[in-house]
């Protein structure tokens, strides 16, 4: 009887020591600092602001534009294509009457500044889809304030920081100012459509 | 002897100082010293073909303005202070052919402003068939105005005032 509980013992050893052996199971004799953290990166997180950060240090723009409308949801349903990267506008993005969205240098400053130029362009693209894309100034103004307003109500979800804010801000009173009293009651309401001629559909432009 | 060489110490501190600093002084230039000029690199285009369009700021005056360099192209319907330039264009017709974009400007930072010797100018050119359509045949004149409204976060103070540039014709065949 005793043979054979030891017999079982020694049996589940052997079976427990080869079982660790198969696991590549090394007895570490190395001391542990618990109280260094490990690095960060060792856990695999990445916020989207650092993946679209390591784009723009890379100098790969385009690729922190494809970046930014995805990690930042950024709708561009209404554009005509991906909005692209332009060397040639270094201080301007654009909204071109077909839908086409370009993106100067100048708007890569920081991860959310990109994201909210981003959204304050596909602001244009959604009001020529929906025949507002007005063709007088109080309608081209209007358009503007439609997108600034916009780019402050999201500013928070795109992590803008107070001077990004305070840029906007003042962009938007610039445009705000220039409305007659009755349009900028309107735009107080977030109305921001106008009994104005507007271009009705995109039309290719050559490139 | 000895306050001769300070007297030479301290002018040589301050012309490295100011030298380092690169200290050009504006001064207000006369009215009518900037010219604005508009040119293409040919006036007749096949439809579709790209127009460049320059815009050249030349100081024609004896006096050194600091002047925005950024001659940014905006709506003539923007703010003063996020517009340099303003194109307008008449089309075959005779009409205003509208500006087919929306361009979003920042404001103009320090480095947007430049002191502009006597004689010397600032150009920038404009791929105008993305801005405007060109798509209808015949003769479209087109004129630039070039405005400041806005001094440099510095606080220095720039010239302030619009030009008026002559004006071309060019033909879409």
């Amino acid at each position: 009887m005793r043979l054979r509980k030891s017999s079982i013992v020694t049996g589940f050893l052997l079976l427990f020591s080869s079982a660790l052996w198969a696991c590549g199971f090394e007895p570490s004799l190395t001391p542990v600092d618990w109280a260094t953290p490990p690095p960060s990166s060792s856990f695999g997180v990445v916020t989207r602001e650092q993946q679209v950060q390591e784009a723009i240090d890379a100098g790969d723009y385009q690729r922190a534009i494809e970046l930014a409308i995805d990690l930042y949801g950024i709708d561009i349903s209404d554009a005509n294509g991906v909005p692209t990267y332009s060397s040639a506008l270094s201080d301007t993005s654009v909204t071109y009457d077909d839908g086409s969205v370009e993106i100067g240098s100048d708007f890569f400053d920081t991860p959310g500044l990109l994201a909210t130029t981003l959204g304050h362009e596909m602001v244009h693209t959604h009001q020529l889809a929906e025949g507002r894309w007005y063709l007088e100034e109080q309608g081209v103004i209007m358009n503007e304030v439609e997108a600034y307003d916009w780019e402050l109500q999201n500013a928070g979800a795109n992590g803008l920081s107070e001077s990004e804010i305070e840029e906007i801000t003042l962009l938007r009173s610039l445009y705000y100012d220039a409305l007659t009293e009755e349009n900028q009651a309107l735009a107080d309401q977030a109305i921001y459509a106008l009994p104005l001629p507007a271009a009705a559909t995109p039309s290719p432009r050559s490139p | 002897m000895r306050s001769t060489r300070t007297i030479l110490l301290v002018g040589l501190v301050v012309a490295s100082f100011t030298g380092g600093c690169n200290m050009v002084e504006s001064t207000r230039p006369n009215e009518g010293d900037l010219v604005l000029t508009l040119s293409f690199n040919v006036d007749d285009y096949a439809a579709g073909a790209p127009i460049q369009a320059f815009v050249r700021l030349q100081n024609t005056g004896s006096e050194s303005p600091l002047v925005n360099q950024r001659m940014a192209m905006n709506s003539p319907a923007a703010p003063k202070e996020l517009r340099e330039i303003a194109f307008i264009v008449l089309g075959p017709t005779g009409t205003a052919v509208p500006l087919g974009a929306r361009i979003n400007l920042r404001p103009p930072i320090e480095s947007d402003f430049t002191v502009l010797a006597p004689g010397a100018a600032v150009q920038r050119d404009y791929s105008l068939q993305k801005f405007y359509s060109f798509d209808q045949p015949g003769q479209y004149t087109i004129s630039a105005v070039y405005q400041n409204s806005s001094d440099p976060p510095s606080g220095s103070e720039a010239w302030k005032g619009e030009v008026q540039s002559n004006i071309v014709i060019i033909t879409v065949r």
